[in-house]
């Protein structure tokens, strides 16, 4: 798309003056010739001056607009390639954060499973102290 | 006790509010209870429902906690056993409290949607949905069509629209309140029925009960902040429903394929954030499996894989000329 629009800002940049012709037989070249001769006299001090003006301009306008352009282009990569970090990064924090819930579910069950296998210790522990005095009576 | 409460949520609703509560007081008596929730409105919504409509309770978050949030806030201090929850921008028609408080006296019902027409009157919006599968997209039945009588039986449905519809305290109690993470809105209410269905309760759609609904002014539809939240509940609402496996196979091929297509400039640019939020989810929704059982870590990094490529689609198509909207017209 940028190579279509740079290539039709470079085919029209350029203002070029049109040569003169008659289709009148016999007395048109000399028409012609005279018109040219004419416009060249009539155009040398005024008007092409202001051509060569514009053309410089239009030159200037494409150079810039094909400066941007590549910029913008190489923006876009840079804002494709922070974002594939950006989105490299989410998936690290997502994985990270998988695993600290995983973690934390394991020693909530590891932690019910002690504090059942120590409840049951005492009720053991319980028993035998009721078995000690009742053997001490 | 109370017969009904009524939980109308707003957000800088000031334009609709009025017609909203004009509505509901009209079918309301002294054993109804009305309950506005602002969040954090900066228009003048609260004024008016302080100065206008004494008998209304107002709630002030102060905040925006989105859709799902201020009818969790306004579920909290309700009191009847029958609950409904009415958008800012519907205005409910004579009748339709009682309709839905007889569609909610069978137990076997825990969620009941209305009839919502667009503001002409006369075209249907919304006559209770279905979801398709794999992509959760959601399709209200008789779209578009001019009312006319074909919708008017009572049916069981997917889901109902949450612009005017109620459930039953016990479903509350049985499958707990909306889900908040669907902020700022969309999905909350078809994630909820779903969730009813699932604990064995019937969704209903009760045609006898009609309200009008201007649809989607809270984000204004086609903005992208719409599409951000629409697609957002969507991920949300597939990664919750479906399992990892069927994530991967059945929900990423067509996702991809979408992406494919011709996006509205709008929808794609929030498509990228989109996926970047769903990757974020992944770890809360997926550690919330209980009774499923917990996914294996290389499930979850096939998932969150899953999730950066099509992101990384999204940025593919962005970069085509073809992607956008107008034609030459860069859609990034």
């Amino acid at each position: 798309m940028n190579e279509e629009l740079i290539a039709e800002l470079e085919a029209g940049q350029t203002i070029r003056e049109q040569p003169f012709r008659s289709n009148k037989p016999i007395v048109g070249p000399l028409v012609a010739w005279f018109r040219t001769v004419w416009n060249g006299i009539s155009t040398r001090w005024y008007v092409l001056p202001l051509l060569q003006q514009q053309n410089r301009f239009n030159h200037a306008v494409t150079q810039a607009t094909q400066a941007l352009l590549e910029r913008l282009d190489e923006l876009d990569q840079r804002v494709i390639a922070s974002d594939r970090d950006a989105t490299q990064w989410a998936r690290t924090f997502a994985e990270d954060e998988y695993r600290l819930r995983q973690l934390e579910k394991q020693i909530a069950r590891e932690s019910d499973d002690l504090a059942q296998r120590l409840s049951r210790l005492e009720e053991m522990l319980a028993a035998m102290g009721l078995e000690r005095r009742g053997e001490s009576d | 006790m109370t017969r009904g409460s009524i939980i109308v949520v707003s957000w800088n609703g000031e334009a609709y509010l009025g017609s909203c509560l004009d509505a509901i007081l009209t079918q309301t008596g002294s054993d109804d209870e009305i309950i506005v929730v602002d969040n954090g409105s900066t228009d003048d919504s609260v004024t008016l429902v302080r100065e206008r409509y004494p008998r209304v309770h107002l709630i002030e978050n102060g905040r925006n906690l989105g859709f799902a949030g201020g009818c969790n806030t306004g579920l909290r201090v309700a009191q009847s056993d029958v609950l409904f929850m009415v958008n800012q921008d519907a205005a409910l028609r004579d009748g339709w409290l009682e309709v839905m408080c007889e569609a909610l006296a069978d137990h076997t019902v825990g969620v009941a949607g209305c009839k919502l027409l667009y503001p002409d009157g006369w075209t249907i919006q919304h006559v209770g949905g279905i979801i398709h599968w794999p992509r959760a997209i959601p399709d209200h039945w008789g779209y578009g069509e001019q009312d006319e009588g074909l919708c008017d039986e009572p049916v069981d449905v997917d889901y109902v629209t949450g612009a005017a519809w109620g459930f039953r305290r016990d479903i509350v109690e049985q499958v707990g309140k909306l889900d908040e993470g669907y902020w700022p809105g969309y999905y909350e209410e078809v994630d909820y029925c779903f969730r009813a269905r699932e604990a064995g309760r019937r969704v209903v759609y009760v045609p006898a009960a009609q309200a009008t609904h201007v649809e989607s002014t809270t984000l204004g539809q086609g903005s992208e902040a719409f599409y951000r939240a629409f697609h957002r509940g969507r991920l949300r609402f597939v990664l919750k429903r479906l399992s990892p496996e069927r994530f991967l196979r059945d929900f990423v091929p067509a996702e991809r394929s979408w992406l494919k297509e011709e996006l509205v400039r709008n929808e794609r640019l929030a498509m990228g954030q989109v996926y970047l939020a769903a990757l974020l989810m992944v770890p809360a929704i997926y550690a919330a499996r209980e009774e499923a059982g917990l996914p294996a870590f290389d499930v979850l990094q096939q998932v969150t894989e899953a999730l950066a490529n099509l992101r990384a689609e999204v940025w593919r198509r962005s970069s085509s000329p073809q992607a956008s909207g107008e034609p030459g017209e860069r859609s990034l």
